[in-house]
């Protein structure tokens, strides 16, 4: 049947509302029927994937340590980032120093599937050093021992691998150096060869003498001493003992323990008293070392400082008078900016992080020791940084702002204009003739003066040291000599 | 799909590449989305590439390609970030540039002031011949035409060629926000557009017996003669048919330009100071005990006196991209050794001057009068050489090379060339080759293209070598490829 059209036109109006609002009830329920009748993981959400590095999964030790360096390094680079380590004092005690913490967790987490009895002998080097960043010292003796005590095929082979476990005992943070020491005593032990133990001995003098160990040291310095008053001629003829202390030969080792064991207080008292009192110390225990005469010290130590020369002085009125000035304590500093600035053809022209630390070091002294004169000596080369200045005037201004730029308070700056020639053309190459102040400040073939090298003078114009200059020790040596300036005023 | 074509940049056939104004405007653009503050550099790079290549006297392949590559670098607080796109509408610069910022932060590089800056040089520039009209005007309907003349005529005589047609522009600019508008660092490229074309054929017969090959290249395409090109690899390969079996051995040799030049690219790699002064390579004299440095052979006579060696980056035949510090040089001077190129920091220590001495690329080679034709009536038994393959260096300090002849090689008695010869493989230095010189011909431009200049960074490298005749050049077995 159908209904008339006109009956919907005449609806009251609550009643087509009431139809509309049920329509819009039911169909959002309806949804929400559907929508719960969906299956949730249908939706496919975005989820970022997981990146992090489950270290504890890494199947071998090398991927382990790879994976602790790069931790190191990234905290490092961090570190870096706010602290430039080479503009402030260095740390003496830094190799007893614990890893950072990320560093040693990293260790910690990654070695955790490696068991000390189950490692193949074959990975000793790595399985040794991941152990002591982890802080599982006892599996590391474990596995020295275990390897040490493995079948070598002669004692050189064995003297290898105990070089490789100290190595790593030394090199790791904090350094062991009661394990490192124990193994060297042992392989002393066991070894005849008076040139092998004096060099196991400097080993262990140099390691724990850079690790702050005073006592170790003098210690090991002892056993230097007594080893060399057993060596023979042919023992200090031989080719073992000539190839020590990187070919300079055994008795550098030997001047070093006897150095270490007349001890930094009397060395002091003895400059406290004069520069040659110093001196005559030090040359005897060099006589005592190498048996040769006292004045064949190779340390320029006693012997009087040349003036220096220079075209350009920075303040100028420095160069009306002879520098070192006569009568006072003077700091010779050598620098080549060649050797300090970067990479030349970029803008990026770094220094160079020994002469950032150099300088650096300088500053603070000059701080520190306001009436210490500070001389820095300086030569030209026919470029500065990625330029190739005109003139030699030209290149000397280009440093003296270079080195103003490091406030080096009251410091004067010598610049020499470097003599030079040329290979004949085409081939023109530079050939730089040595300046005068290389040339006397160079000590024979032992003692050549290179950029960073320094010279504390004292007011008699005798170099009172060029060799053991590390800050604190310089620190002192240059009290001692302004003390001895001003109780002679 | 509307919305990612839209991102592409849309250039009409007559502006294939980005010209200077679009560079800039792209550059600016980038510039405005930086936040932060700090530099921002782009490296702008676009190129088209039109080509065809056929084989078996088919087209293979025809392809008109073209791209853009855009660098941004931002520097944000202590870091550097980089990123790069082809998309060039607003929102996806915006969105690398944010990336690149994003980036910088999260990899900040440690940087050490410098205690002083002094200013930077600023290097001129040199104008060099690297742009053609007729290179770029170049379609792929002229490039199906030229083919189809290049292969007409091998079909016509029963011959199988095959062969590379191709055209290349693009361009190249690096812009920093901190320079626009000012004297731009040597390390900026200012806006650079460049040109280059080349036509190579090869031609057998279907036998196998005989191959002919002829090829130039160069940044004009009204430079290369195509049909003659054609012409001549066709012949080559008439001529090469049913070859006989020569005993290697030395043989006087009379070497076209193109194998001259490629056996001159084994002594380009040894052209630098750094080697002979390190005790190495060609150009070592002796070690001076005295100054107690390595002494290199600039100034001794090293080749034939016929033989000077240049690059002038004027010359309108030599093009290279126009790098800072460009200047003319000349290597050998009448067989004179007189420059090995060298870096900048070199430039500064050894010699004090600001410069670099840029590679051995592009070059001109000195010739004589001497015709091909007259060179093989001049000669009792010899070879004719048309071109080298797979040469490599055997001996650095010496330059012993060893390689093969490829697509034609004849036996010259009596002063006519008597009958094809199977390929040999030579064992020679070029210098000894370079040194036994008894006549040299009109240095000609070479097929000497660059693969792709655009994505090597690699500069143009147009040669002018001549033919020369060399005695006892120095084969040492025989190749049964044709």
């Amino acid at each position: 049947m159908i209904q008339p059209q006109g009956n919907s036109l005449v609806r009251p109006g609550f009643v087509r509302r009431a139809r509309a609002l049920a329509c819009r009830t039911f169909g959002a329920i309806a949804t929400a029927i559907v929508s719960f009748a969906m299956p949730a993981h249908a939706q496919t959400m975005f989820q970022w994937p997981d990146t992090a590095a489950h270290v504890s999964h890494y199947a071998n030790m090398e991927d382990c340590l790879a994976a602790d360096d790069r931790v190191k390094r990234s905290v490092v680079h961090r570190e870096e980032l706010t602290v430039w380590r080479d503009t402030i004092p260095i740390n003496p005690r830094q190799a007893l120093e614990p890893e950072p913490v990320e560093v040693a967790k990293t260790a910690s987490q990654c070695a955790a599937r490696f068991v000390e009895p189950n490692i193949d002998i074959r990975d000793f080097a790595p399985a040794l050093t991941l152990f002591l960043a982890a802080g599982r010292d006892s599996d590391a003796t474990a596995l020295v021992a275990r390897r040490v005590a493995a079948p070598a095929r002669n004692a050189r082979d064995r003297g290898i691998v105990v070089d490789s476990a100290v190595g790593i005992y030394l090199g790791a943070r904090p350094a062991r150096l009661d394990a490192a020491e124990n193994l060297l005593l042992h392989r002393v032990r066991s070894s005849s060869d008076r040139v092998e133990r004096l060099k196991t001995y400097a080993t262990l003098l140099i390691s724990t003498r850079d690790a702050g160990d005073t006592v170790r040291s003098r210690r090991a310095a002892q056993w230097i001493v007594s080893i060399a008053d057993s060596l023979t001629l042919a023992d200090r003829q031989s080719d073992a003992f000539e190839r020590l202390a990187d070919g300079n030969g055994g008795q550098l080792y030997i001047y070093d323990a006897l150095d270490e064991l007349t001890g930094f207080r009397t060395r002091m008292d003895s400059l406290k008293k004069s520069t040659m009192a110093y001196a005559t110390l030090e040359r005897a225990n060099w006589s005592r070392a190498t048996g040769e005469r006292p004045e064949a010290l190779q340390i320029p130590i006693g012997v009087k400082a040349a003036p220096l020369s220079a075209e350009h002085w920075y303040p100028a009125s420095a160069g009306s008078s002879p520098r070192p000035t006569p009568g006072h304590p003077a700091l010779i500093l050598f620098l080549e900016h060649t050797s300090c600035i970067g990479d030349a053809s970029t803008s990026d022209a770094h220094p160079a992080p020994e002469c950032v630390s150099r300088m650096a070091e300088v500053r603070r002294i000059a701080e520190r020791f306001p009436s210490l004169e500070i001389d820095i000596v300086m030569s030209t080369h026919g470029q500065f940084m990625y330029l190739s200045p005109p003139s030699p005037e030209n290149e000397a201004t280009l440093i003296r702002d270079w080195i103003d730029a490091h406030h080096v308070p009251g410091a004067v700056l010598g610049v020499t204009t470097t003599q030079f020639w040329r290979l004949p053309a085409p081939d023109d190459r530079r050939i730089d003739k040595e300046t005068p102040n290389l040339t006397h400040y160079s000590f024979g073939k032992s003692w050549k003066v290179g950029s960073g090298s320094m010279f504390l003078v004292d007011s008699e114009g005798i170099i009172a040291d060029a060799w053991r200059l590390r800050e604190e020790e310089l620190g002192q040596f240059i009290e001692v000599l302004l003390n001895r300036e001003h109780r002679e005023k | 799909m509307t919305g990612r074509t839209d991102r592409l940049v849309r250039l009409s056939d007559d502006s294939r590449i980005l010209s200077e104004q679009d560079c800039q405007a792209i550059a600016k653009r980038v510039f405005a989305f930086a936040n932060g503050g700090g530099e921002t550099s782009v490296n702008l790079m676009s190129w088209w590439n039109g080509e065809l290549r056929w084989a078996r006297n088919r087209t293979t392949l025809a392809s008109d390609r073209r791209d853009i590559r855009l660098e941004i670098w931002r520097d944000v607080g202590k870091g550097r970030g980089n990123v790069s796109t082809n998309q060039l509408d607003d929102a996806s610069l915006e969105a690398a540039v944010r990336a690149a910022e994003r980036s910088a932060v999260l990899a900040p590089i440690i940087r050490r002031p410098t205690p002083t800056q002094p200013p930077l040089p600023n290097p001129e520039r040199p104008k060099t011949a690297i742009w053609s009209d007729a290179t770029y005007a170049v379609t792929p309907e002229a490039r199906g035409e030229a083919a189809r003349a290049l292969i007409g005529p091998a079909e016509a005589k029963g011959m199988q060629s095959a062969g590379y047609l191709e055209m290349r522009a693009g361009s190249h600019a690096r812009l920093s926000s901190t320079r626009m508008g000012t004297t731009p660092a040597p390390w900026d490229i200012p806006y650079t557009a460049w040109t280059q074309a080349q036509c190579s054929m090869t031609v057998r017969d279907k036998e196998g017996t005989g191959s002919g090959w002829a090829g130039l290249s160069s940044y004009d395409w009204a430079h290369i003669d195509a049909p003659a090109l054609a012409a001549r690899a066709l012949d080559k390969c008439v001529a090469s048919q049913h070859p006989v079996t020569l005993e290697p051995g030395r043989y006087t040799v009379i070497l076209e330009p193109q194998a001259v030049c490629e056996l001159i690219a084994i002594v380009a790699t040894s052209m630098y100071r750094e080697i002979p002064e390190q005790g190495q390579g060609p150009w070592v004299l002796s070690y001076d005990d005295v100054l107690g440095l390595w002494r290199s052979k600039l100034g001794l006579k090293v080749l034939d006196e016929r033989i000077t060696i240049t690059h002038d980056p004027a010359d309108p035949l030599l093009g290279i991209f126009p790098e800072p510090w460009l200047e003319p040089v000349t290597w050998f001077d009448k067989g004179v050794l007189t420059n090995l190129s060298f870096l900048r920091d070199y430039a500064l220590e050894k010699l004090n001057v600001n410069a670099p001495r840029r590679a051995l690329t592009g070059y001109r080679m000195s010739g004589g009068q001497t015709s091909v034709e007259e060179m093989i009536s001049t000669t009792t038994r010899g070879l004719l050489v048309s071109h080298f393959s797979d040469i490599r260096a055997l001996d650095g300090n010496s330059l012993l090379s060893t390689g093969l002849t490829r697509d034609g090689l004849w036996l010259i008695e009596h002063g006519k060339i008597s009958k094809a010869v199977k390929n040999l493989r030579f064992t020679e230095s070029p210098l000894f080759a370079l040194n036994s010189i008894e006549q040299m011909g009109v240095p000609v431009p070479v097929f000497r293209p660059v693969k792709n200049p655009y994505e090597q960074e690699a500069p143009l490298t147009p040669a002018i070598v001549p033919p020369i005749k060399s005695r006892d050049f120095s084969f040492t077995s025989t190749i049964d490829a044709i």
